[in-house]
């Protein structure tokens, strides 16, 4: 007799994917048979449940709201100060990156609230008090607020490295880069590895 | 039945794909005139998209007010992240990927990280007796609180796969998972549907 069906499996026979081989299995034993009958039958009661219609005057609202956030959205975002060339000093860059890390932190479900999030940006000739999301410097205003203004910052960032990204430009506090990526999750160090990776990767333009 | 590499990005069921009138341009080019600022372009992708985002949404918090307020924050987090979008996956992809993670930060912060789920206490108020009569609308209630009482994965895996259309690959890829983990996040999901809903099915 062939093996029972795995979960895997089960969810292929669902989709019309499995091979007849193993299908033929069916045939044979009453417990996998049972078995797929019954995710055939639960598969079809949650297809059955639509979700309900809102209103038609629903839909344009949407439009609406996410037009009034956008544009309440400061135009002169962190990219604002990241041409304020305060960046540019190699120095200071891995303490961006940790505090990006502890926006990123700070606004995940496990780390305290974003208002908490202070740190301090240095560039070596000047350094920013930054607290709630906000630089404390008139030009540089309304700065990193979420972890997705910090990811995109990060891709902003790494987009404008020479050659060979952060190492060609002597970022020397791995150290502490690593104890910041020890703080994020498996799924924030995944993005945030891979919009680098990209960023890196894209042509200048 | 479909087959995994062909599974088609927005359901096959009565709702339309989209509501905006017929657009001359496709996502790609609204996306590269939104990263130019072109905010009208930026509107027609969420006219375009905000339907299926909305019932993703839905599908998660199973609350009209909160669906729309997550929806919103969906397509206003893909304006900030715009310039990340390079096109290496669909548009449509792409939002769905924010909308989860959107709808999974809001459902981990309100349960939980364990994903361990008591369905008695999410018992469904509505459900009645066994072997009484139900009616279509309030089954169809029962199947939404059932999917809505899931652990956060199973139920984005369940609800991208089953209502959505998405190939297992393309959910693994916004769940950030792999195909087996989304495939066994399915089953798991099915498997606790059908003790949910006992009396149903
Ligand atoms: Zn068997």
């Amino acid at each position: 007799m062939t093996p029972c069906l795995t979960p895997d499996e089960f969810v292929d026979l669902v989709d019309g994917a499995l091979a007849a081989d193993r299908e033929a299995h069916l045939a044979t034993c009453a417990a996998c048979a049972a078995t797929a009958t019954d995710v055939r039958e639960v598969l079809a009661a949650a297809l059955s449940a639509d979700v309900p219609e809102p209103s038609p005057l629903f839909w344009p609202g949407v439009n609406a709201r996410v037009q009034a956030a956008v544009a309440a959205s400061p135009a002169t975002g962190w990219r604002a100060w990241l041409r304020l060339d305060v960046l540019v000093p190699i120095a200071g860059l891995a303490l961006v990156v940790m505090a990006i890390a502890s926006a990123i932190d700070a606004v995940s479900p496990a780390g305290a609230g974003a208002s908490d999030i202070t740190w301090t940006i240095t560039d070596g000739a000047r350094s920013f008090e930054v607290a709630d999301g906000v630089v404390d410097e008139p030009a540089a205003e309304a700065a990193v607020s979420t972890a997705d203004d910090a990811l995109a910052m990060m891709a902003d960032l790494a987009s404008t490295l020479p050659e060979g990204g952060w190492d060609a430009l002597g970022v020397t506090r791995l150290p502490d880069l690593d104890i910041a990526a020890a703080a994020l999750t498996a799924d924030e160090r995944d993005a945030l590895a891979a919009l680098l990776q990209s960023a890196v990767e894209r042509p200048k333009s | 039945m479909r087959a995994d590499a062909t599974a088609t990005p927005w359901p096959l069921g009565a709702t339309p794909m989209s509501d905006a009138p017929e657009a001359p341009l496709d996502d790609a080019a609204l996306v590269e005139a939104a990263i130019g600022g072109d905010t009208a372009a930026f509107d027609v992708l969420v006219t375009r998209h905000r339907r299926s985002v909305y019932q993703v949404c839905y599908r998660f918090v199973n609350h009209h007010e909160d669906a729309a307020d997550l929806t919103q924050d969906t397509f206003v987090r893909a304006w900030k992240a715009l310039g990340s979008f390079r096109g290496q996956a669909r548009f449509s992809t792409w939002i769905y990927r924010i909308a989860v993670n959107v709808c999974l930060n809001r459902v981990s912060l309100k349960t939980p990280k364990t994903d361990v789920v008591d369905f008695d206490l999410v018992a469904d108020q509505r459900q009645p007796a066994p072997g009484a009569a139900i009616d279509a609308a309030e089954r169809q209630a029962m199947v939404r609180a059932a999917v809505n009482s899931l652990p956060p994965r199973q139920r984005a895996a369940l609800i991208l796969r089953t209502y959505h259309e998405l190939s297992h690959q393309e959910v693994a890829d916004i769940v950030g998972t792999s195909v087996g983990a989304v495939k066994a996040n399915v089953f798991h999901a099915l498997a606790n549907l059908k003790k949910r809903l006992e009396p149903l099915v």
